[in-house]
């Protein structure tokens, strides 16, 4: 047995300008699926960044009719909640609490020479479970006893009194950062009781239109001013994977129940760009599988370019395997060049991509390719599989 | 491998036509080291019965054994190991490989048992000493069909096949070739199965067996 000329003998026919075409074309479906995988893990991490399209908080409360100006609110049952907790894209809900007695805020120009009250206005509280608010927990405190009581107020509000109210009122504008550190006066009466704290603004919320204060004291302000009032909760801040689901958007339309527009047309914005990646994703794995054919057409035709050498070492006595082997490294060959080759471009263009990503304003984040190697990796061990068996059947075929 | 026993056998291109010979549809056993030789005109299937044995044709009705063992039950891999170790064929065809030398040709089988000097004096014998590293595509048939002989003579065999070997040779080089293949046979101890078209004169103490 000679292994060299074996080899010579099979591998006589390999025309170096269909081989590299067919080396090139799988390279290129290689790194089409590499940058398919490496966009697709960039993409998703960057929709579940904060604040960016990705899992949601949404707002709901139930219609308001004619019929409930007279009943007040309409409220969420237990029951109620529970449906809506089986929904497959809900993962959290939290209840609304509302202040049920009488609060005022007030500032005083204390630094000022002119003394006196600057404004007062009477004004309402709401309070969410700790976990829906979203900012940073140490400023989100409060304990029985402490003079202080943080407050989240709705940036759109801080806007609205900046831009329409401050100016037509002669009033200061006020910038975010200033208003953090203003201290400010709660006068909240009830149950023939009335205390003075002092108030100081945690933060500015985008996710809830309520002015918020933390929930313990919410329930000690609730109990001592207004006892015994525990009511149903009329509004709903729910967690959900995406607010565009048709399953959570017809639930809500069936019940009744509304919700922020804003939220649902981002979450079919967040939807339709899925169906899009979808779509991209199809399409390049049709250009891999056809990469992939056109590989292994390639070593098939190689073999069947040497039908009669393969039939003479048969009837010469060597064994298919004997055939099968030499055929077999060439592909291996050839797959390790295509897997360097998509490599290389793939880091190229995997750069221009980043940087074409960073002009439009988003910033992705470096994963690494981890994944897309990895990708890259199994497809070649796919495609020599795929390769070994088209070989073995094809030199099964011609031998005899 | 001392027998190879045909029961019935039938190539199916041939099941069709009445059969009268002396293989084809009877009960024929060839035993190791005597000489036989197939005649028949052509079409009759005396390559097919070559390549029955050699293991590269299975379309045949009836059953065919190697001793006890069914062609059928045989395994590629083992009939390739078969072919490497027990039997040779000369292919009417010769099968060789035009791009290789004749020395390269000869060094394709699986396994030789003899070595280059062994080879140089069977080329020797057979007048083509000359020719031994040149490319065998650009030979004459004659030079090629020598060639093939000595590829198929200096690899272990307990069986010679030989499908019309000398066709392409004149009647000195003929002469000379079938004592060459008569003395390596019987020293080796093997049985040699030939076709011919009809001339069996060349072929001496060979039973004569019509298809």
């Amino acid at each position: 047995m000679n292994p060299h000329l074996i080899k010579k003998l099979l591998l006589s026919k390999t025309r170096p300008g269909q081989l590299w075409l067919s080396v090139i074309g799988s390279g290129i479906g290689l790194c089409i699926m590499m940058l398919g995988v490496q966009l697709w893990v960039d993409v998703r991490s960057l929709m579940q960044e904060k604040e960016m399209l990705g899992r949601d908080y949404v707002v709901i409360s139930k219609k308001i009719t004619l019929l409930h100006s007279l009943s007040g609110a309409p409220r969420f049952s237990d029951l109620e909640i529970q449906e809506l907790m089986a929904l497959k894209s809900v993962d959290d809900i939290g209840k609304f609490t509302p202040s049920r007695f009488k609060a005022s805020m007030s500032m005083n120009a204390q630094m000022g020479s002119m003394g006196g009250q600057l404004f007062k206005t009477d004004l309402f509280f709401e309070s969410v479970p700790n976990r829906f608010v979203d900012i940073e927990a140490d400023a989100w405190q409060w304990q029985p006893g402490a003079p202080q009581v943080p407050v989240i107020v709705p940036s759109e509000f801080i806007k609205q009194y900046n831009h329409a109210f401050a100016s037509g009122q002669n009033m200061p504008v006020i910038p975010e950062n200033l208003l953090k550190s203003l201290r400010f006066e709660l006068l909240l009466i009830g149950n023939e009781k009335s205390d003075r704290y002092k108030g100081v603004i945690a933060g500015f919320s985008n996710r809830i239109q309520a002015i918020l204060v933390p929930e313990p004291f919410m329930q000690y302000a609730n109990s001592r001013y207004a006892p015994g009032g525990e009511a149903a909760p009329s509004r709903l801040i729910l967690h959900a994977e995406n607010p565009a689901s048709p399953e959570l958007l017809n639930h809500l339309k069936e019940k009744q129940i509304e919700t922020a527009e804003d939220k649902v047309k981002e979450g079919k914005t967040r939807l339709l760009l899925e169906v899009v990646m979808l779509l991209l994703a199809l399409l390049g794995a049709f250009i891999v599988a056809l990469s992939m054919m056109g590989f292994l057409q390639y070593n098939q035709l190689l073999a069947y370019r040497s039908a009669y050498e393969i039939q003479t070492l048969h009837r010469l006595g060597y064994t298919h395997g004997n055939m099968v082997l030499p055929y077999f490294r060439f592909a291996l060959r050839n797959l390790g060049i295509a897997l360097a080759l998509s490599t290389g471009l793939f880091a190229a263009l995997e750069a221009g991509i980043v940087g074409l990503f960073s002009q439009s304003g988003f910033n992705l984040p470096l994963h690494g390719w981890p994944w897309s190697l990895l990708c890259a990796f199994l497809a070649a061990m796919l495609m020599g599989w795929l390769c070994y068996r088209s070989i073995k059947n094809q030199v099964g075929r011609l031998a005899n | 491998m001392q027998l190879i026993h045909f029961f019935n056998v039938v190539p199916e291109p041939l099941a069709d036509s009445p059969g009268s010979g002396r293989i084809w549809r009877q009960n024929r056993v060839f035993f190791k080291g005597k000489h036989y030789v197939v005649t028949a005109g052509s079409g009759r299937g005396k390559t097919t019965l070559i390549n029955i044995i050699g293991g590269t044709r299975s379309d045949y009705k009836g059953d065919a054994f190697f001793d006890e063992t069914n062609l059928r039950n045989i395994t590629p891999n083992d009939f390739a190991a078969i072919r490497a170790t027990s039997i040779s064929v000369i292919h009417q065809d010769l099968r060789l490989f035009p791009e290789l030398t004749a020395r390269q040709n000869i060094d394709m089988n699986p396994i030789n048992d003899r070595d280059a000097a062994y080879i140089e004096k069977l080329a020797t014998r057979l007048d083509i000493l000359q020719q031994l590293n040149k490319p065998c595509g650009r030979m004459s048939l004659g030079q090629q069909q020598r060639v093939a002989l000595i590829r198929g003579l200096v690899r272990p065999f307990e069986w010679l096949l030989l499908d019309e070997p000398f066709s392409h040779l004149d009647a000195i080089n003929a002469k000379n070739a079938m004592e060459v293949v008569a003395e390596i046979a019987n020293d080796r101890g093997a049985g040699i199965i030939a076709t011919s078209l009809g001339s069996t004169e060349l072929l001496k103490d060979f039973e004569i067996l019509e298809l």
